[in-house]
């Protein structure tokens, strides 16, 4: 898998297959920019999941409902004088239809949320910073640059 | 009788100048670490919490200016070529188009070795010579080295030839509770060494089992292959948390309190596989120790303070906030360290 391939991939990861799942986290793991195009993914879906969720009032369901049924249909135009707006309003649409679509498996936890909890307990989470913090007071003594990769990047590739 | 004394006072001085202090081996040592052009192979072996790891290199290096080395075990780590020149660390895989730059160690052995003599003549470190051993089939002479307890106000350990690179004048990172250096007799080359932070817990040693004193360099060893250009740090270290800030993929937070003397050491981003939160770690060095904070975004956990830690003389302590949860770890006292995490909170 190449960059272009990943850029294009990465908001699809859910549909993809494990294999093609394996072909994108391996490529992730030695590309840097593309680890920036996922960080920037992330961020976008933990915003959007951080986001409150409103819901219409009955009350406003009923007058929505009521104006729709009361509207006119438009008096018709000139083809030409509405060529502007599906071209504006085409990124919209776009826009929303993402929302509701990162909403929706925002919603749905465990194996369909795309952030998820990194540790399974907090004694976990504890002991890899315990060891994370020795292995950097050991890699300050080490002659070669090797020990403070293998610091940096072990358990994550 | 002044015959006896002549013969005496010659004995005297034979003996002593065959057994140089371990100061003087240490000259001696910083010297051939500067010049010796040498080749070989050398295997690194840590403890990190009971784990053992190992890794095995050959290495290339005119003195302390331009080093090859090259990544022999573990086999998953094969092709690993680390080249330093011009005061800079590179990593690449052979056969790869991008080489990415490696943050700077806190010490080359060279600049090790100049912290050590410095200090020694300062007297705080206390030095004393073991019996021999031998090396890479070489008679070695042991140098053991402590810090002296109280551990006395000192100079910045950052290596005096190097530039500040943002490190503040300051107190030093604490020395290794226990540190031995094995000297070659004839050239001065430390063929191994070993640094003990915490006795049983962790350590590292590295040992030179093979050794050539008088290797052909060619120049293309110290050059990365044409084609291959390099990437700006970024893989594994940040210089900037607004750096960071961009891989992690959450808002970082700060503490607005740190310990008088306190500078930041690096910031690491640890990736987990793709679907998880990273790990971000900031580490801080200040005169009582080193420090470090971390962070991860933890959705929809529920979060309990950890009991005890296992097997660990450090002090910690881990909280949760708005969805992600903070720790912090380190050899301060427990109060400085609550100090700061309570300053990392939003709601102080």
């Amino acid at each position: 898998m190449n960059c272009k391939q990943v850029e294009q991939k990465v908001w699809e990861y859910l549909d993809l297959t494990e294999s093609e799942r394996a072909l994108l986290e391996a490529h992730l793991g030695r590309c840097d920019s593309c680890q920036a195009v996922w960080a920037l993914a992330q961020c976008t879906l933990m915003a959007l999941q951080h986001l409150p969720r409103y819901t219409a009032s009955e009350a406003c369901k009923a007058r929505l409902r009521q104006r729709l049924q009361q509207a006119k249909p438009a008096p018709t135009r000139p083809r030409f004088q509405l060529r502007w707006k599906p071209l504006a309003l085409a990124p919209a649409l776009g826009l929303l239809l993402a929302w509701f679509w990162f909403k929706g498996s925002g919603m749905n936890s465990g194996e369909t949320a795309q952030i998820t909890s990194s540790y399974t307990s907090v004694e976990e989470y504890a002991q890899a910073c315990v060891e994370l913090h020795e292995s950097l007071d050991v890699a300050d003594w080490a002659p070669t640059p090797a020990v403070h990769y293998w610091v940096n990047m072990s358990n994550t590739r | 009788m002044r015959t006896i004394g002549m013969v005496l006072w010659v004995a005297v001085c034979a003996v002593t100048w065959g057994q140089e202090s371990p100061a003087r081996w240490l000259q001696r040592a910083l010297q051939a670490e500067r010049t010796l052009s040498v080749a070989g192979m050398h295997v690194n072996t840590f403890q990190i919490r009971g784990r053992l790891e190992q890794i095995r290199e050959r290495f290339w290096r005119r003195g302390d200016s331009e080093i090859r080395i090259e990544v022999a075990e573990p086999k998953s780590r094969q092709g690993e070529v680390f080249l330093y020149r011009e005061g800079q660390w590179v990593r690449w895989r052979s056969g790869e188009p991008i080489a990415s730059e490696v943050p700077q160690m806190p010490y080359m052995a060279s600049e090790l070795l100049q912290v050590v003599v410095e200090w020694l003549r300062r007297g705080w470190l206390e030095v004393t010579a073991l019996p021999d051993e031998s090396v890479a089939g070489r008679a070695c002479v042991v140098v053991s080295l402590k810090p002296n307890r109280p551990v006395p106000p000192r100079s910045p350990m950052r290596p005096p030839n190097r530039p500040p690179q943002g490190r503040p004048e300051g107190p030093p990172a604490r020395f290794p509770v226990h540190a031995r250096l094995w000297i070659e007799r004839e050239t001065g080359l430390v063929l191994k060494r070993e640094f003990t932070v915490r006795p049983g817990q962790t350590w590292i040693r590295s040992e030179v089992v093979r050794i050539d004193f008088a290797p052909r360099l060619d120049e293309a060893l110290f050059r990365l292959p044409p084609g291959v250009t390099v990437r700006q740090l970024s893989e594994q270290g940040f210089r900037t948390v607004k750096e960071a800030q961009q891989v992690a993929g959450f808002p970082l937070r700060l503490p607005t309190y740190l310990p008088p003397g306190t500078w930041r050491e690096r910031i690491l981003v640890r990736r987990r596989p793709p679907h998880e939160s990273p790990l971000v770690a900031i580490r801080y060095s200040c005169p009582q120790g080193h420090f470090t904070l971390f962070q991860t975004y933890q959705p929809k956990s529920r979060f309990k303070p950890p009991k005890h830690l296992q097997q660990t003389c450090l002090n910690a302590h881990f909280w949760e906030d708005d969805g992600s949860w903070f720790g912090i770890v380190g050899d301060l006292p427990k109060e400085e360290m609550e100090k700061i995490a309570r300053s990392l909170s939003r709601d102080r």
